[in-house]
């Protein structure tokens, strides 16, 4: 099954959903020019569908987000996450935080 | 006997043209400035007023001592001394001077005679510059470029 | 300095071969230029970014139009110390302002020809205004396209020019004495291993009179190309990353100049480069570059300045 949209969530939209999440939730933020995301999406191909993980796409338009996530046989939920990635200082890609009872914790040092 | 007459007839017409042709020029006339230098360091101002000759006191070498005595020698209706004689170097291939060091004219030597001293003409760097050099007694002016080649180590 | 040349040219080769590139090494930043002039450039995850830097030139040879060295009067050895902001107006585009401090420097021979220090003199460069805009951004999809960047920049002349200095060794010249244009295009194909890229600028200086003589420096066209990659070297223990690579030659060539509107015969510029980089991403915003370039290392040198440069810069993205 195809990503076919990467919409803009509301933050307390998105806190809502984390919050629901019974075990930790892996969120990863990418976008299509990144080069160095090709391994982080790459490790994704073929994986079914998880709920625990969320790609937020960053400074990056959503047509082309999908794209990418396409290429690489990425079948994940994906959001729009400009505003979250500002509010945690998000400056490079690709990033990996690990969201457990609602608060996020960076998983790599960068 | 008709055309030894004629023959002789063309020969003298032929002469005379020859001799009218040949002939110096008027002393009021300007001479014709030639395209070349006349004599090897000897330069002619590109309107044909003045002549000037340059030895090199100093150098030409890099740096800033470098004195060079200029022999002028007016044409025509210039006269002496000048009133003003500016040097300025300047390395056009590379369209740049030497900034604000400015070459110091000397006329204490004999200005009446035409002989100057050009101290303080700095040239930055070896290569290929230029002299530009303009004078004038007031009435009349003159500008020449002389090439220098400034050797290197 | 030929044999100078020839060890830099090998090594640089040598270190190129050995470069390149992990795969499953992640790196902060992959939209980046090829070439281009500007010491700071903004990706576009960044908004404001600041930068610091300071090169050493050890070595200034000027050439005549026959190509052969000149011996000179003027610096021998020069610094600049470069400070950089730049702001990004989207993630596609952005300004940047720079301002850099030159110390000019030059040894001093005694009455007994026997070097007896340095002399030096220090002042302001002229500023340097530029933009760029990415219009075609890379795409994980399309790995064969490239990234397409316009760019522009204004170089005011502020600072003493060789056409007023007042020092014997010129060591008050900071500026060019002209005000710069530059436009021009860079393309880089930031998603393949090696990452190839090249830009090509053209600048054009504005008639300026000095002394009474209205000069205009020719149209200077820089090309640019360069090799980018990975590096996996190893945590420094201060979270660094892996090193970006960068390798590259540049080629300037500037048109004949003008005096008084009338060309300048052999005025034709001319001098070939070549250059390696290492990027080191630190610490959580901050990364560390560091360059060695020489320019003057193979082909023709026409009118130009042969020279080596080191430099180690500094970035930190604020926000």
């Amino acid at each position: 099954m195809a990503v076919v949209a990467c919409p803009a969530i509301a933050q307390q939209d998105f806190d809502l959903l984390l919050a629901t999440k019974k075990n930790p939730v892996t969120i990863k933020f990418f976008a299509s020019w990144c080069g160095s995301c090709k391994d982080d999406l790459e490790s994704l191909r073929g994986k079914s569908r998880n709920s625990n993980i969320i790609m937020l796409s960053a400074f990056d338009d959503e047509t082309s987000s999908v794209a990418a996530l396409n290429h690489f046989g990425v079948d994940q939920a994906c959001f729009n996450g400009d505003a979250i990635a500002r509010k945690l200082g998000v400056r490079h890609l690709p990033r990996t935080f690990i969201s457990n009872n609602g608060q996020l914790l960076p998983k790599d040092a960068k | 006997m008709r055309a030894p007459v004629f023959f002789a007839s063309c020969l003298a017409v032929a002469v005379a043209v020859a001799v009218a042709a040949c002939g110096e020029a008027s002393p009021d006339k300007q001479p014709t400035p030639p395209e070349a230098i006349q004599s090897p360091g000897v330069w002619l101002t590109t309107n044909g007023s003045y002549e000037v000759y340059l030895v090199w006191v100093t150098g030409p070498q890099t740096g800033m001592d470098n004195v060079v005595r200029m022999n002028i020698r007016p044409l025509g209706n210039a006269t002496l001394p000048l009133q003003q004689l500016t040097v300025t170097p300047w390395m056009t291939v590379h369209g740049h001077g030497s900034g604000n060091v400015q070459p110091l004219v000397e006329s204490r030597l004999d200005s009446a005679a035409g002989i100057y001293l050009v101290s303080n003409i700095f040239f930055v760097m070896s290569g290929p510059w230029d002299l530009k050099i303009a004078l004038t007694d007031g009435t009349t002016s003159g500008a020449v470029v002389i090439p220098v080649t400034v050797p290197g180590i | 300095m030929i044999f100078f040349r020839f060890k830099f040219v090998a090594a640089l080769i040598a270190i190129s071969g050995g470069i390149f590139i992990s795969e499953s090494v992640t790196l902060a930043c992959a939209s980046c230029g090829s070439g281009g002039d500007e010491p700071l450039v903004l990706f576009p995850a960044e908004a404001i970014k600041i930068h610091g830097s300071v090169s050493l030139t050890p070595e200034l040879e000027s050439t005549g139009p026959d190509g052969a060295t000149l011996q000179s009067t003027g610096p021998d050895r020069r610094v600049n110390s470069t400070f950089a902001v730049g702001l990004a107006w989207s993630p596609r585009g952005f300004f940047t302002v720079a301002q850099s401090l030159t110390t000019n420097s030059r040894a001093v021979v005694g009455a007994d020809q026997a070097a007896s220090g340095r002399a030096s003199r220090s002042g302001v460069g002229d500023p340097s205004f530029s933009g760029r805009y990415t219009v075609l951004m890379p795409q994980l999809s399309r790995p064969l396209m490239p990234q397409i960047q316009l760019l522009a920049g204004y170089r005011p002349a502020i600072a003493r020019s060789i056409h007023d200095s007042s020092d014997a060794h010129l060591l008050d010249v900071f500026g060019s004495g002209f005000d710069e244009i530059r436009a021009g295009i860079d393309l880089w194909l930031g998603m393949l291993s090696v990452k190839p890229g090249v830009a090509l600028t053209a600048t054009e200086s504005l008639a300026t009179r000095h002394n009474g003589t209205l000069l205009k420096p020719g149209t200077l066209i820089r090309l640019t190309a360069s090799l980018s990659g990975i590096a996996p070297i190893g945590d420094f223990g201060i979270g660094a990353q892996p090193v970006k690579l960068t390798t590259g030659i540049t080629s300037d060539r500037r048109g004949a100049a003008s005096a008084d509107h009338e060309i300048v015969q052999n005025s034709e510029q001319a001098v070939n480069g070549a250059f390696i980089s290492a990027d080191i991403s630190a610490w959580e915003s901050d990364g560390i570059k560091l360059t060695l370039a020489q320019q003057g290392v193979f082909g023709v040198v026409k009118n130009s300045v042969a020279s080596q440069n080191w430099s180690v810069a500094w970035a930190r993205v604020l926000r």
